[in-house]
Formats: C-alpha cells, sequence, structure tokens
C-alpha cells in the first residue's frame, strides 16, 4: 500500500512541478576549450545539464564575435561570452540580457617581451611600440587602451596588431613582430612557459583586476535574447542552476582536481602547462554567478572611453544582466 | 608505366618526407610546438581509433560529405543538362552563374548558418556550393562535346529527343562527369570540414578546430592526416564505380582493337 | 495522259546550293537517282559531295533549291533515308549487337525483338560472335561492318554513304566494297555514294558523277557504267572495259583535282 500511495505521490509531484519549455537547447561559444569558459566544461562533464533534465548541445566558433552572430541569427538559443558583447548591442537597440556571470574577471593579461622585460616596467613604457592583440576592437584592445589612459597616454601611442587568438599569436611573439601582448589563456602561460614573455599586468584573479579596474569586471556570460528568457523561463533557471553548480563545484579544487574532469583532448598535449593555465585562472571564476552591481557600470565606463558610439547611446545598464535566476538556484 | 616502380618511388617519397621530418624535430631544427612530430602523430591516430572516439566525429563528417555530394552532383548535371541543351538559358545565366562561384565559401559559411541552423545542413550547403559547380561544369562541357557525328547518326537513326538523351548525350557526357565526380569528393569534404572547423559541435574539423584551440599540434595534424586519408578512400570507391561504368572507353593511349 | 504508273526518282536536286556563312560550297546542283540505281559521286576535296548527302538526309535544308524524295518534297529529316557515315558513328558506349540493334530501339521495338534481329544482321555482315564487343574493341573493319548493319537493319529505301571506306586499309575496303554489293544485290536500294577514289566508283556504282573543285561546286560530267553484274570489285579492275571507262573519266576529273590542289 504504501509503496502505490508513494508511487502516486511521486507521478502527481512530477507532473506538477514545472517542466522546461525547452528541452534541447544550443548554447554557442566562441573557443569552447578556452579556460575562461572552464565552468560551462565542468557543468556539461559532470552531467549537471543532463540532471536538470536539459539536452545542451555546445557549438563551438572560432571567436565571440562568431557566437554572438549565431545567437543574432537564429540559429543559437544562448551565448556563454564576454559582457562586453551585452553592453555594445544594448546600445544597438538589441535587448540581450546576461543570466549568470561565469568569470568575475577579465582574465586579461599584458605581457612584454621577455628581451625588453627590463626596459618595459609599465605599460607607459610601451610608447612607440607595437602590442599585439587578438583582434583590433577585442577586448584585449580595449584592455591595452585603458592601461595606457590610466597613465595619461592616448591610443595612438602604441601600434596595434591583430595576431589571433592561437598559434599565431606564439608566433608572432617569438619571431619580434611585436613588442608586447595582450592576451589570454592559453596563449600567455604558453608564452610564459617558453620563456618568451614577462607579465606586466595581470587580471586573472581578484588582486590585479581590482588594481587595474578598481573592482569586479564582469567577463564570461551566459546570456541570450530577453525574449528568450521571457517565453522560456524554466528553462532559463535550470541552465542557470546547473552554472551555478558548477561553479559552487570549484570553489576549493585544486587544478589537478580541476582537470582530472576536463576531456582528456583539451591538455593531452601538455598537462603540466594545461594545469598551471587553470592554476592561474582559478581565481577569475565567479563563485556563485552573481552580477556585482559595479561590474556593469565598471565596463560600460571603459568601453565608453574608446567607443563615441557607444558612449553616446544610452544604456540602462540594469537590463543588461538579472541576478533574478541565480538567486533562485542559490536558494535551492 | 611499370606498377611496381611507381608504387616504389611513392614509398620512397613518403618515407623520406616522414623521416625527414622526424629528424628535423629531433634534431630540434624544427620546433614541435608549431609541427609536431610524425612519431606523435601516428601515436594519437592510434589512440582515436583505439579509443573509438573519432568515430562518431568521422561518420558526421561523412554524412555531410555524402549528401552534399549527392545533392551536389544532382543539381549539378540537372542544371548542366538544362544549359547545354539551351542555349537561350545558357547565355541568361551564365554571368550569375559565374558571379555565384566566385564567392569564397569561407564568407558563406555564416551566411549558411543564418539560414540552415549549426547542424549538418550548413555544412551540406558549404560542401554543396563546392560539389554543384564542379558537375555543372563538367556536365555542361560533356554535353557540349557529344560528337556531332553520334549525334547526326542517332537523328538518322529515327532517335526522339528524349532518346538522343537518353542514348546519346547522357552517355557521352557521362565519361566527364564521372571525371568531375573525384574532383568533388574531395571538394564536398573541404567544405564540411570548413564549415565544421567554423563552428559545429562535431566532426573532423571540429575535432581539428578544438586541438588547435589548444595548442595540440599533433592532434591538428593527425586530424589532417585522417582526413586525407578519408579522401583517398572514396576516392578509391568513385573509381572504382566510375571504372564499371565507363567499361566502354579505350584505356587512354590505346585505340582500335583486335583481329 | 498515260494510265501508267511513273515512278518517281528516289531523289531529285533542282537547283541546289548550299552555303556556309558567306562561303558557297555548292551551287545550282541537278542531281537524280533512280529507284535501284547505285550511283557514285567523285570530285576533289573541299568540293561539297559531303554537302549533298547532308541536304538529302535532310540533315541541314539548302540555302536555295528545291529537294524530292520519291516525288515529294523533304521536310525535316529524311526518314527514307539511311546514312553511313565517313567517320566513326558508333555510340562508343553501347556493344556492337546495341549499336546494330539501335535504329530498332528508336523505333520502339521490344528488347528481344530488336536483338535477335540485330544479332541476324551481324552475322550477315560477318560479325557473328562479336555482338558482347565494344567498338573500341573492335577493329576499323569491323566497326564499319556494324556501321553497315546498324543502318540496313532499318531497311532503308535510299542509302547514303559518305566515303564510307576511305579509313580502312586496301584489303579491307576491297572486302568491305564486296560485302556492300553483295548486300545491295538482294533488295537493290537506290544509293548514292561518295567517294574520291574513282576506281571504287566505277566498280561499284551504275552511274558516276562528276563534281567540279569548289566553291560553288556543281555536277560536271555524268558517266553510265555498262559493266555487268554481279561484280568482284577486284577482278572487274583488271578487264578492258574498266580500265577504258577509267581513262574517260578521269581525264575530266584530272583538271578538277588539279584546280583543287591548286586553289589549296
Amino acid at each position: 500500500m504504501k509503496k502505490w500511495i508513494g508511487l502516486l505521490v511521486l507521478i502527481l509531484g512530477l507532473a506538477l512541478a514545472a517542466a522546461p519549455e525547452k528541452k534541447n537547447v544550443t548554447i554557442a561559444v566562441g573557443g569552447k576549450s578556452l579556460v575562461v569558459y572552464l565552468p560551462l566544461t565542468v557543468a556539461e562533464q559532470l552531467g549537471y545539464f543532463a540532471d536538470e533534465g536539459l539536452n545542451v548541445r555546445v557549438e563551438d566558433f572560432k571567436g565571440g564575435s562568431a557566437a554572438l552572430k549565431a545567437l543574432l541569427g537564429g540559429s543559437a538559443d544562448l551565448v556563454v561570452g564576454y559582457f562586453d558583447h551585452i553592453v555594445r548591442l544594448q546600445a544597438q537597440g538589441r535587448d540581450l540580457e546576461g543570466v549568470v556571470l561565469i568569470d568575475k574577471y577579465p582574465g586579461l593579461v599584458l605581457g612584454v617581451r621577455s628581451d625588453l622585460a627590463d626596459k618595459v616596467k609599465t605599460p607607459a613604457d610601451l610608447k612607440g611600440m607595437k602590442v599585439g592583440v587578438t583582434k583590433p576592437g577585442s577586448s584585449t584592445n580595449y584592455f591595452v587602451f585603458y592601461l595606457l589612459a590610466k597613465q595619461g597616454l592616448k591610443p595612438s601611442d602604441v601600434s596595434i596588431i591583430g595576431v589571433g587568438g592561437g598559434a599565431s599569436a606564439i608566433a608572432a611573439v617569438e619571431r619580434k613582430q611585436v613588442e608586447a601582448i595582450s592576451h589570454v589563456e592559453p596563449v600567455i602561460s604558453t608564452l610564459e612557459a617558453r620563456g618568451q614573455i614577462k607579465v606586466l599586468v595581470d587580471t586573472r584573479n581578484k588582486e590585479g583586476s581590482e588594481a587595474v579596474f578598481g573592482g569586479p569586471y564582469p567577463a564570461a556570460t551566459l546570456y541570450t535574447h530577453r525574449s528568450f528568457v521571457e517565453k522560456n523561463p524554466e528553462t532559463t533557471q535550470r541552465l542557470v542552476n546547473a552554472i551555478v553548480r558548477a561553479l559552487q563545484w570549484l570553489q576549493g579544487k585544486s587544478a589537478e582536481e580541476v582537470v582530472a574532469v576536463m576531456p582528456k583532448a583539451y591538455y593531452q598535449n601538455d598537462p603540466e602547462l594545461y594545469t598551471t593555465i587553470v592554476r592561474n585562472s582559478l581565481g577569475m571564476f565567479s563563485e556563485n554567478g552573481l552580477f556585482p552591481e559595479e561590474g556593469p557600470k565598471t565596463a560600460y565606463k571603459v568601453l565608453s572611453m574608446f567607443d563615441e558610439k557607444l558612449a553616446a547611446a544610452k544604456v540602462d545598464l540594469s537590463k543588461t544582466y538579472t541576478n533574478a535566476f541565480v538567486e533562485k538556484a542559490l536558494a535551492k | 608505366m611499370d606498377r611496381h616502380k611507381v608504387r616504389l618511388l611513392q614509398l620512397g617519397l613518403l618515407l623520406f618526407i616522414v623521416l625527414g621530418w622526424e629528424f628535423s624535430v629531433r634534431l630540434g631544427w624544427v620546433d614541435a610546438f608549431f609541427f609536431s612530430k610524425p612519431s606523435d602523430i601516428a601515436v594519437r591516430i592510434y589512440e582515436w581509433f583505439a579509443s573509438g572516439e573519432v568515430y562518431r566525429h568521422l561518420w558526421i563528417t561523412l554524412l555531410e560529405t555524402v549528401l552534399a555530394f549527392i545533392t551536389g552532383t544532382l543539381a549539378g548535371v540537372a542544371l548542366g543538362l538544362w544549359l547545354a541543351l539551351s542555349p537561350t538559358a545558357a547565355a541568361v545565366l551564365d554571368p550569375f552563374l559565374k558571379a555565384l562561384n566566385s564567392v569564397p565559401r569561407v564568407i558563406l559559411a555564416p551566411i549558411f548558418t543564418l539560414w540552415f541552423g549549426l547542424g549538418i545542413t550548413s555544412k551540406i550547403a558549404l560542401g554543396f556550393t563546392l560539389v554543384f559547380f564542379v558537375a555543372f561544369f563538367n556536365t555542361y562541357q560533356g554535353i557540349r562535346e557529344v560528337s556531332p557525328v553520334v549525334l547526326a547518326n542517332a537523328r538518322m537513326l529515327g532517335a526522339s529527343k528524349n532518346q538522343l538523351l537518353r542514348h546519346v548525350y547522357l552517355p557521352s557526357a557521362t565519361s566527364w562527369i564521372l571525371s568531375s565526380l573525384r574532383t568533388s569528393v574531395g571538394f564536398a569534404v573541404i567544405g564540411a570540414v570548413v564549415g565544421e572547423y567554423l563552428g559545429a559541435s562535431a566532426g573532423l574539423g571540429y575535432v581539428i578546430s578544438q586541438a588547435e584551440g589548444v595548442f595540440d599540434t599533433t592532434s591538428v595534424f593527425a586530424g589532417i592526416v585522417v582526413l586525407a586519408v578519408f579522401v583517398v578512400l572514396l576516392d578509391v570507391a568513385v573509381s572504382l564505380v566510375e571504372r564499371r561504368l565507363l567499361v566502354w572507353r579505350p584505356e587512354p593511349g590505346q585505340e582500335g582493337g583486335t583481329v | 495522259m498515260s494510265t501508267r504508273q511513273i515512278i518517281p526518282p528516289a531523289v531529285t536536286l533542282s537547283g541546289v546550293t548550299q552555303k556556309f556563312g558567306n562561303y558557297i560550297a555548292v551551287q545550282a546542283v541537278d542531281l537524280e537517282v533512280a529507284p535501284g540505281e547505285f550511283v557514285a559521286v567523285v570530285g576533289p576535296t573541299g568540293c561539297g559531295k559531303s554537302t549533298l548527302l547532308n541536304i538529302i538526309a535532310g540533315l541541314r535544308p539548302p540555302a536555295a533549291g528545291e529537294v524530292r524524295i520519291f516525288g515529294e518534297p523533304l521536310r525535316g529529316l529524311n526518314r527514307r533515308a539511311g546514312y553511313l557515315f565517313q567517320q566513326d558513328a558508333l555510340l562508343p558506349w553501347k556493344t556492337a549487337l546495341d549499336n546494330a540493334a539501335l535504329g530498332l530501339t528508336f523505333a520502339g521495338l521490344p528488347r528481344n525483338e530488336a536483338h535477335e534481329r540485330a544479332g541476324a544482321w551481324l552475322s550477315k555482315v560477318g560479325l557473328a560472335g562479336f555482338g558482347d564487343r565494344y567498338p573500341h574493341q573492335l577493329s576499323g573493319g569491323m566497326r564499319k561492318r556494324v556501321a553497315l548493319a546498324q543502318v540496313l537493319i532499318m531497311d532503308p529505301k535510299i542509302l547514303l554513304m559518305d566515303e564510307p571506306f576511305s579509313a580502312l586499309d586496301v584489303q579491307t575496303r576491297q572486302l568491305m566494297e564486296n560485302e556492300l554489293l553483295r548486300l545491295w544485290e538482294e533488295d537493290q536500294k537506290s544509293v548514292l555514294f561518295i567517294t574520291h577514289d574513282l576506281e571504287e566508283a566505277i566498280a561499284l556504282a551504275d552511274r558516276v558523277v562528276v563534281m567540279s573543285a569548289g566553291p560553288a561546286s556543281h555536277p560536271i560530267g555524268n558517266f553510265e557504267i555498262g559493266l555487268s553484274r554481279p561484280r568482284d570489285v577486284t577482278e572487274i579492275r583488271l578487264t578492258e572495259e574498266f580500265l577504258e571507262i577509267h581513262r574517260e573519266i578521269w581525264g575530266l576529273l584530272r583538271e578538277e583535282v588539279m584546280r583543287a590542289h591548286g586553289q589549296a
């Protein structure tokens, strides 16, 4: 008898529990294996999406803007990408909204070529030099401009060279095509391991980020159209649940423990280097997924320093993110 | 041509390249970071197949390739037929086709993603655009190259327009079409892999792209090698079909017959 | 008014002119082929012999003049003529048997019947057992024989032949010429046979027409051949009558050949 009542209760409970509007979800990301997006892979690998009853497919693109285009074009439901894009697109009238914060700090690093390390001690010393960035107009680009501005220099005081995202960036430094480089992992640690650069400015953690920006600077975010969120609140909630769970799992873990759950393909080439990269980046991840209020403000401030159109546009920063889903996830 | 000699030379050349590469890296002349080395690549390929993880990706790329190949060939042959037999249509469409063919497929990739989504359809579409033009141009040419004597003969023997198409034009064009198939297969693969490279969740191109992202040059080259073997196998399959269907054609360099 | 039915000529050309762009190939040609008559047309190269054949076949209408087939004006393709081309016209992708059966296939005959008849014809031209070979597996002479079967199987009333044996070696050519006569004797079609080989023309034909050198070529000589039939082409060449006729026609032909060469 008890068994039957239990079963009935279970069935009723399941029926009454809100079902996700969309079971199959596509998330676009520009470089899935990048350590800045590591929590996404953690959620996938540890089955957190599946636990939430979701079938998530992660589509990997060759860069943040390609991933964003997939979202805008309608082929992807959500994007894991940098918060900057949300601000920029809100200025263009696109109502995008971040639903959970993955990286609280941007992980941008400025490094100088080892052979010039004694001449260049601060960003101001880069005057007249060539600085490599992923591509002109990217976060790595604006990072350089911001650092220069803080020391009273203008963007035109350096030469910005787009060196791409991968091996080409490494080659650019090794072939002395640039004197300094503004980039993210794994390029930074790889260059360091090869003795090619010395790190000048490091925002892969709280201390470095606060030194540069005076506070948190939201970076990797799970975001989408507000209309998607409104049409699929339960699905969104479950996605956020999974990400928050992954972020919480990461807390207190050692780099080795984290690497152990990642796909072998990510590190099989050089497990030691990968572990180093993870170790250097653990400080970047948000511990709970909440957007700190000052964060979007800082992002907007930095971006509008160099983007006149953005500065002119009225952006309602409160629309760029919501903590509602994260709070519900944390309450569980 | 002595086949054994050719094979020996091929083997020799291959060994030269592989050993040269291996030793250049081991001796430090070439940076392993950017080039990996054959021994590592071989091990990686073995691991992929031993663990079976590569089969899923191979299957996806194969599916995309085959579908692009079939749809592109059918459409190309159909259009080639139509335009070869209808000079007005050919004249009208000629500049449009040339313009379309000049668009770099890499540029089309995100547009196709927009139209067809992120699944295999957009990759098939990319392969289609490459295969289509090869099949089209070859069919068009093949039909226009039909021997006028054979054509006149068939007409004198009473062939209707349909019969001409079926018994003269198509078979005559077949040898052109079939020879284009071997090129097309390669293009179908390229289309599929480029599409996967630029945005996907599975497939050989995806595997290579991922490996690139983590600086795993060994896997990049392993992917390239697997891809190359893949294309060669497909080419062999097509040439077998070609030989079967073209049994009536004399070997090049051999004319006339016995007795 | 006579009540006798007059059978019109198989082929009548009246004032036929053909142009290719501005080039006048043949001009004001009058030619007749009586029913059952074997007419050979000789002339130097470039004298428009093939052009005439194509006009009679209906492959290309003349720029001027009239073409009548058995008295009726020709419109479109000449359904009553068979054409043996100079070049290889067999379909290379079909077997000898399928090639021989081709016209029947086009006419809608069921496959078995077409193949049966084609097989019989291949035997007739001496190619029994070669039915499953492709043209590239046959010698030049064999291909010509298949072509012959291919044309004759349709039982055309008119046979148009464009230097059909010129690409063959001398022995094979003579074999084929005898073969042709043998088959022709069976039902006496009306034949128009083009050649530049005067000996061949005389050996085969009832009448030899000589064409002038181009451009604007036209018939300039008409010679009845009184040699008796049946003939063997090798033997007949050695007879006195043959040599006599040959001398006569060659006198006229040689001038045209010189003229053609002078213009070359």
